[in-house]
C-alpha cells in the first residue's frame, strides 16, 4: 500500500472529524484576510484626510474578526488532539494486536527499544503529519494564499508577480536541498535509536552490570554513543535552520522589493500607502505558505519512511492491514473479555505431528522429520543436548516458530492455522525464560480469565499458594517490572499458574525443572497429572520426570533420535545413555 | 525542591562552561535585532519622502538600504542558530551522560519500580526536552525581550504617550498570559506520564508477545491499552486546551494592541502631529510586538513542558542511593570470612521479611551449600552480600569488618557471581564479557573461554569476538548463554565466589564441563552455592537450610548428612528415592 492510500485510510477513520478539523483550519486562516483589509481602507480613509465613522468601523470589523478566530483555534484544538489521538490509537492498535497475535511471523527489530520506537516516534509521526501542525495548515495556507493573491493582483499585477519571484527561487532551492535534508534526517534518527537502544539494554541488565561494577564503563559506551547523536542532530537542525531563517527572512526582501517597484506609482498617487500596507501584510502570511510548504514535503518522506517502520514488524501477508479500521474504545465501555468454552472437538484424544520441519526464518537451527503421536492425559518428555531443537519443537508445536513443512493433527482432523488454533482453551504455554508484566499477580495469572476457581485451582496446581501467603497483600501484590523482585523459581511458578489458568488441554512447558527444586517439581507433576485431565509436553533431565513420562523423545541435531520409555531408551539410543549416566552420577 | 532550584542548577553545571560562545551568539543576536529595528523608521522615510513627491534617486536609495539589511540579517540569523544548536546539544549530552551514569548507580529497589522503556523517556525524551530547552529557549526568551524593549522605546521616542500606552499594554498582556500559562505545567507533567506508562507497558508486551498469544492473555492485554490509551488521550486533551489557552489570549491581546496602535494613529495624525509615514510606522511597530510577544509565549509554553522535564530530571538527580559507598577498598584476593549477624531484610517497607534474623558464620575458605524451597531467601542472601540491597537490620562482615566499609566497586570486582539468569545484551561477544572495559584484552577472554571448552564454538562464530549478539538472540539457548556469562567471571580474580542455582540450565554433558571450571574457580577461595539438586553439594563444607526467610539448619555437610534427624537427611533421602524409583 501507498503511503498516500494508507493515510487516506487513516483519515477516513474518522472522516467526519477531519473535515471539520479542516474547514476550523481553512476558517481561521481566512480571517488572516481581514487585517489587511482593514489596514488598507484604513490609510486609504488617512490619506483622503477625513477623520469619518468608517476608519472606526473598520477598526472594529479587525476586532470581531480575531475574536471569532480566537473561538475558532479553541474548538480546532479540542478536534485536533482528538484526531489525533484517535488515529494514534488505531495505529498502536493493529500494531500490538497483529504482533502479539502472531509472534512467529512478526518481524520485530531484536532489540525492544527499537521496537518502541516504531510504536512511539513513527505513528506519532504519521498522525502529526495529517494534523493541522502539518497538512491541514498548509491546506488553510494555500486556501488564504489564493484569496489574498486575487486581491493583490486585482491592486497592481506587476508588484504582486516580482514580489513573488524570490519566493519561487526559495521553493526551488528547498527543492534541491531536500535530500540533503532527508538524509540528515535518517542519520539523526538512526543515532537517536542507538542510543535508547542502548539505554533500554543499559537498563533491562542493570543488575549484571552492578555486579560486575561495570557502571563507569558501561557509561564511556553510553558516552560515544551519545556523542554521535549530538553531531548527527547538530547537521540535521543546520539545514533546517537555513531553510527556516529564510522562510522568515523573505518576507522583508518582498517588502524591500515592493519599495523598489512601487516608488514611482506611490510617489504618483496610484499606488496608495493602504495599498502598501496591505502588500506587507498579506506578504508576510503568503510566504510562509512556502516555508510551511517546503516543511510538508519533507514531512511527507519522513511519513513515508515511518508507514515503511511501522509495517516492516507486522507479519509480511498483514502489511496492508496497518490501518485497517475499529473499535478503540476512547468512550464507552471496554469490550468484555469473552469467556472461551471448549467445544466438543476441542477436548483433547489424539494428538499427531507429522513430517514437521521449523526453523526461525529459515536458519539451518531447526527442527526436521518430527513424527510424534501423544495421547491424552500423557507425560512426554523432550530432552536432548543443549542446541539438539528442544526448545525449537515445543514452541513450533504451539505455532511460535514458523512451520516450513509437515502437518499436525487434533483428534484426527488436521490443523490448518496452527498459530491460531494453539491457544487456550487448547493449548498453552511455559516459556523457557518466561515474562511477566508489572500488574498485580492476580492480573499475571488471570490474563482475563473469569473463573476464579479456575485460577485458584491453578495457583494451587503450580505449588504458588505458599508465596502468596507470605505475601501481605496476597494476589494484590504487584509484581516488579518483568518481575523482577521474584525469585527464578517463583517466575516460572507464576507463568505456570497463568497457563493452568486457561484450563488448557495441552500443556507446554519448556524447561520448567530449571528453577524448581525437586520436591517441589515432584508434587506438581504428582498433581498435573493425577486426574488425567491435562495432555503435558515438557523439556527436562530430571531423572523423575524422565521415569514419569509416558514416552520420551530424544532430539539430537534437530531431529528425533529416538522415542520410548526410559528403558528401553537407556538400550538403544546412545544421547539418552549420556544424558542420564551424567544425571545419575552427580546425584551420586 | 522547585523548578527554580532545578534550573540553576542545570544552567550552572551545564550552561555555564559554554560562556565563550554564549556570548558570541549573544552578540550577533543583537545586531541581528538592531538591523530589525531599523527597518519601519526606512519605511517611514521612504512613505514621506513618496507622498510628498521627493526625488526618485532617494526612494531608490531607501528601498536598497531596506533591502540589503534584509539580506544581512538573514546571513546572521542562520549564523547565531547554528551557534545555538551547537550550544543546546553539547550541554544537554553532557547532562544526559551524567544522568545515565547517576541513575545506572541508582539501588536495585529503584530500578525495580522502572522500565528500560521508561528509563528511555526519562534519560533521552526529557533530557531532549531539555536540549531544545538549553538551546532555543534563552536565546530566543532574551533576544526577544530586548527587540520588545527596543520597539518599546523607538515609540516612546516618537511620542512619549504611545511609549506609556504600549509599555503598559506590554506588560499586563504579559503578566496575564503569563499567570495563565502556569495552568498548563501539571496538565503537561501528567500528560507525559500518562505517555510514559503507555510505552512502558507496550514495551513489556512485545518484549513478552510469545507468553502472552501461547496463553491466551491477548483479550485482557488489548483492554489494558485501551484503557492507558484513553487515558492518555484525556490527559492529553486536558493539556492542549488549557496550553492553547495562552495562544488565544495572545491573539486577543494582540488584536487589542493593533486597533490601539491604529485609534491612536488616527488621533495624532488629525491633529497633525504625525505625518502618514509616522502612523505607518506606529502600525508596523506595534505589529513587530506581535513577534516578540508571541516567541516570549511559544518559549513560555516551551518551557512549560521542559520544566516538566527539569522537575523529572532533578529528582532523578536528587533520588540518592541508600546504598552508599565505604571508604576501604577490598584489601584482598584470597580467601575471606563471612558473618551476617541477625540480618533481617524485606524489599519495601511494610512488606512481608524476605529474610528473618538470618545469622551465619563461613570461615576463610569454606564453601557454604544452601537450600530451601524457592522463595526461602536463598537469592536475597547474595543479593544483600553484594549490596545491591541493604538490610532492613543486622550486619554483613567480611573479614571481620562491615561491608558497608569497603568501597562498593571493589567489593563486588572480588566476589563473582554466576546465576540462572544470564542477561546478555546486544552487543559484540566481547562487549558482553568485558562490559566494554577495555583494560581486558582478547587474550583474556580467549583463555577463559578455552577453559571452559568454548574455543571450537567461538571458531565457528563468523567474526570471533564481534559476532554480535541481539538480546533475544535466537541461536543461544539458556544453557550455552550460561556457560558463556561464566567467562565474565573467570577474568576476575574473586575473593568470594556465589553460584545461584547456577547449573540449572545446562545440560548433563555440558555441566560436566562447567563442574570443572567451577572447581578451579572455588579452589582456595569462600563460596557459597546455592541449589536445588543437592548432588551439586557434593563438596561443600557446611549445609546452610532456609525456610522462609529463617535459618532452619546450619551444620558441617559430614555430621548433617549422617544426623538423622537433620532436614539436610531428609532432604537427602528424598532425591535418593527419585533415582531408584
Amino acid at each position: 500500500m501507498k503511503t498516500s492510500q494508507f493515510l487516506w485510510k487513516l483519515i477516513m477513520f474518522r472522516p467526519g472529524l477531519y473535515t471539520l478539523d479542516a474547514l476550523l483550519v481553512i476558517s481561521s486562516w481566512l480571517i488572516f484576510i481581514i487585517p489587511g483589509y482593514v489596514a488598507r481602507e484604513f490609510f486609504d480613509a488617512l490619506q483622503v484626510g477625513e477623520d469619518n465613522w468608517w476608519i472606526w468601523a473598520v477598526i472594529a470589523l479587525l476586532v470581531v474578526g480575531q475574536f471569532s478566530r480566537v473561538i475558532l483555534i479553541l474548538f480546532n484544538i479540542i478536534i485536533d488532539v482528538t484526531f489525533r489521538n484517535m488515529t494514534t490509537a488505531l495505529l498502536r492498535k493493529n500494531m500490538i494486536k497483529k504482533v502479539v497475535g502472531h509472534p512467529a511471523s512478526s518481524k520485530l527489530p531484536k532489540s525492544s527499544s527499537e521496537s518502541i520506537s516504531r510504536f512511539r516516534e513513527d505513528v506519532d509521526e504519521t498522525a502529526d503529519f495529517l494534523s493541522w501542525t502539518s497538512l491541514l495548515d498548509v491546506v488553510g495556507a494555500a486556501v488564504f494564499a489564493l484569496v489574498a493573491l486575487v486581491i493583490m493582483v486585482r491592486i497592481d499585477v506587476l508588484i504582486t508577480l516580482v514580489v513573488f519571484l524570490p519566493m519561487v527561487a526559495v521553493v526551488a532551492v528547498a527543492h534541491i536541498v531536500r535530500n540533503r535534508v532527508e538524509k540528515n534526517r535518517i542519520e539523526a534518527r538512526e543515532t537517536t535509536g542507538n542510543l535508547t537502544e542502548l539505554i533500554g539494554e543499559l537498563f533491562g541488565s542493570v543488575q549484571a552490570i552492578k555486579v560486575m561494577s561495570a557502571e563507569e564503563n558501561v557509561s564511556k559506551k553510553f558516552r560515544e554513543v551519545n556523542q554521535l547523536r549530538g553531531k548527527a542532530a547538530i547537521k540535521e537542525r543546520l539545514f533546517t535552520n537555513i531553510l527556516n531563517a529564510t522562510f522568515t527572512n523573505i518576507a522583508e526582501i518582498g517588502t524591500g522589493i515592493i519599495l523598489l517597484l512601487a516608488a514611482s506609482a506611490m510617489r504618483d498617487g496610484s499606488f496608495t500607502v493602504g495599498d502598501f500596507a496591505l502588500f506587507t501584510y498579506y506578504l508576510t502570511w503568503v510566504t510562509q505558505l512556502t516555508g510551511r510548504f517546503g516543511m510538508l514535503t519533507a514531512r511527507y518522506k519522513q511519513t513515508q519512511v515511518s508507514h515503511k517502520r511501522m509495517r516492516e514488524i507486522l507479519p509480511t501477508e498483514m502489511e496492508a492491514e496497518l490501518a485497517e479500521h475499529s473499535d478503540i474504545y476512547m468512550k464507552g465501555d471496554y469490550p468484555e473479555i469473552k469467556e472461551v468454552r471448549k467445544k466438543q472437538e476441542d477436548f483433547l484424544n489424539l494428538f499427531e505431528i507429522k513430517g514437521l520441519r521449523a526453523s526461525y526464518n529459515g536458519t539451518d537451527k531447526g527442527i526436521e522429520d518430527i513424527d510424534l503421536s501423544i495421547e491424552k492425559g500423557t507425560l512426554t518428555v523432550v530432552t536432548g543436548e543443549i542446541g539438539s531443537g528442544k526448545s525449537t519443537l515445543l514452541s513450533a508445536i504451539l505455532g511460535l516458530v514458523p512451520i516450513q513443512s509437515g502437518e499436525i493433527f487434533w483428534n484426527q482432523s488436521k490443523v490448518e492455522d496452527v498459530e491460531a488454533f494453539f491457544e487456550p482453551p487448547r493449548a498453552s504455554y511455559v516459556s523457557q525464560v518466561p515474562q511477566l508484566f508489572s500488574d498485580s499477580f492476580y492480573d499475571n495469572i488471570a490474563t482475563g480469565e473469569k473463573s476464579k476457581e479456575n485460577i485458584y485451582e491453578a495457583i494451587r496446581l503450580a505449588q504458588l499458594e505458599q508465596d502468596l501467603e507470605q505475601l501481605e497483600d496476597g494476589l494484590d501484590t504487584v509484581i516488579g517490572t518483568r518481575g523482577r523482585t521474584l525469585s527464578g523459581g517463583q517466575m516460572q511458578r507464576t507463568a505456570l499458574a497463568r497457563a493452568l489458568a486457561k484450563d488448557p488441554e495441552l500443556l507446554v512447558l519448556d524447561d520448567i525443572s530449571s528453577a524448581l527444586d525437586s520436591r517441589t517439581e515432584e508434587k506438581l507433576f504428582n498433581e498435573l497429572l493425577e486426574k488425567n485431565k491435562f495432555t503435558c509436553v515438557v523439556s527436562s533431565y530430571r531423572p523423575f520426570v524422565l521415569q514419569k513420562a509416558d514416552q520420551i523423545v530424544v532430539m539430537k541435531d534437530g531431529r528425533i533420535e529416538a522415542v520410548g520409555k526410559i528403558d528401553q531408551l537407556l538400550e538403544i539410543s546412545p544421547t539418552m545413555r549420556k544424558l542420564w549416566e551424567k544425571e545419575v552420577e552427580q546425584v551420586g | 525542591m522547585s523548578t527554580k532550584t532545578g534550573i540553576i542548577r542545570l544552567v550552572k553545571t551545564y550552561l555555564v562552561p559554554h560562556w565563550m560562545l554564549i556570548c558570541v551568539l549573544f552578540i550577533s543576536v543583537i545586531v541581528t535585532i538592531g538591523l530589525q529595528l531599523i527597518g519601519p523608521q526606512i519605511i517611514r522615510e521612504f512613505i514621506d519622502s513618496a507622498t510628498l513627491g521627493s526625488t526618485m534617486d532617494h526612494l531608490t536609495f531607501l528601498a536598497i538600504v531596506f533591502l540589503g539589511i534584509a539580506l544581512i540579517r538573514q546571513l546572521i540569523t542562520i549564523g547565531s542558530s547554528y551557534l545555538s544548536e551547537v550550544i543546546g546539544w553539547n550541554a544537554s549530552n553532557e547532562l544526559r551522560n551524567d544522568l545515565a551514569l547517576h541513575c545506572l548507580k541508582l539501588d536495585m529497589s529503584f530500578h525495580n519500580k522502572t522500565t528500560s522503556g521508561g528509563m528511555i523517556e526519562r534519560i533521552d525524551g526529557d533530557v531532549t526536552e531539555l536540549a531544545n530547552f538549553f538551546s532555543r529557549f534563552w536565546v530566543v526568551s532574551v533576544s526577544n525581550f530586548i527587540l520588545l524593549l527596543g520597539i518599546l522605546v523607538l515609540l516612546t521616542v516618537e511620542d512619549w504617550r504611545v511609549g506609556v500606552i504600549f509599555t503598559l499594554f506590554s506588560l499586563v498582556s504579559m503578566l496575564t498570559i503569563n499567570k495563565i500559562r502556569r495552568l498548563a505545567i501539571p496538565h503537561w507533567g501528567s500528560m507525559r506520564q500518562a505517555s510514559a506508562s503507555l510505552f512502558g507497558f507496550i514495551e513489556e508486551r512485545v518484549a513478552g508477545a510469545k507468553d502472552i498469544k501461547a496463553t491466551g492473555g491477548s483479550n485482557f492485554m488489548m483492554n489494558k491499552l485501551y484503557q492507558l490509551m484513553r487515558d492518555k488521550f484525556i490527559k492529553e486533551r486536558k493539556a492542549s486546551i488549557i496550553g492553547g489557552l495562552t495562544w488565544n489570549f495572545t491573539i486577543a491581546f494582540f488584536t487589542i494592541a493593533t486597533a490601539l496602535g491604529l485609534g491612536i494613529g488616527v488621533y495624532l495624525y488629525f491633529r497633525n502631529e504625525a505625518t502618514i509615514g509616522t502612523v505607518f510606522m506606529i502600525y508596523a511597530y506595534v505589529q513587530m510586538l506581535r513577534v516578540p510577544i508571541e516567541q516570549l509565549i511559544i518559549q513560555m509554553q516551551n518551557f512549560q513542558r521542559a520544566s516538566a522535564s527539569i522537575l523529572r530530571t532533578q529528582e532523578l538527580f536528587e533520588t540518592k542511593s541508600e546504598i552508599i559507598s565505604g571508604p576501604i577498598e577490598f584489601p584482598t584476593n584470597k580467601a575471606v570470612s563471612i558473618t551476617f549477624d541477625n540480618v533481617t531484610f524485606q524489599y519495601e517497607k511494610e512488606k512481608e521479611q524476605v529474610l528473618n534474623q538470618v545469622n551465619l558464620q563461613l570461615e576463610a575458605g569454606k564453601k557454604l551449600g544452601v537450600i530451601g524451597r524457592t522463595g526461602s531467601g536463598k537469592t536475597t542472601i547474595i543479593r544483600l552480600l553484594l549490596r545491591l540491597y541493604q538490610p532492613s537490620s543486622g550486619n554483613i562482615l567480611i573479614d571481620g569488618l562491615e561491608i558497608k566499609n569497603y568501597q562498593i566497586e571493589s567489593l563486588r570486582k572480588h566476589i563473582a557471581i554466576v546465576t540462572q539468569d544470564v542477561q546478555l545484551f546486544d552487543g559484540t561477544l566481547r562487549d558482553n564479557v568485558t562490559f566494554f572495559d577495555d583494560s581486558i584484552s582478547d587474550n583474556q577472554i580467549i583463555r577463559a573461554l578455552e577453559e571452559l571448552g568454548l574455543l571450537d564454538w567461538l571458531h565457528s562464530l563468523p567474526d570471533g569476538l564481534d559476532t554480535r549478539i541481539g538480546k533475544d538472540s535466537i541461536t543461544f539457548s539458556a544453557g550455552e548463554a550460561q556457560l558463556f556469562a561464566l567467562t565474565r567471571v573467570l577474568i576476575k580474580n574473586p575473593a568470594i565466589v556465589i553460584l545461584d542455582e547456577a547449573t540449572a540450565r545446562i545440560d548433563p554433558s555440558t555441566e560436566k564441563l562447567m563442574y570443572r571450571a567451577l572447581d578451579r574457580l572455588l579452589e582456595n577461595r569462600t563460596g557459597i552455592i546455592i541449589a536445588h539438586r543437592l548432588k551439586t553439594l557434593q563438596k561443600v563444607d557446611e549445609i546452610l537450610v532456609l525456610d522462609k526467610g529463617q535459618v532452619v539448619e546450619h551444620g558441617a555437610r559430614e555430621i548433617l548428612e549422617e544426623d538423622i534427624s537433620s532436614k539436610y537427611y531428609d532432604l537427602l533421602q528424598g532425591q535418593k528415592e527419585d533415582q531408584s524409583a
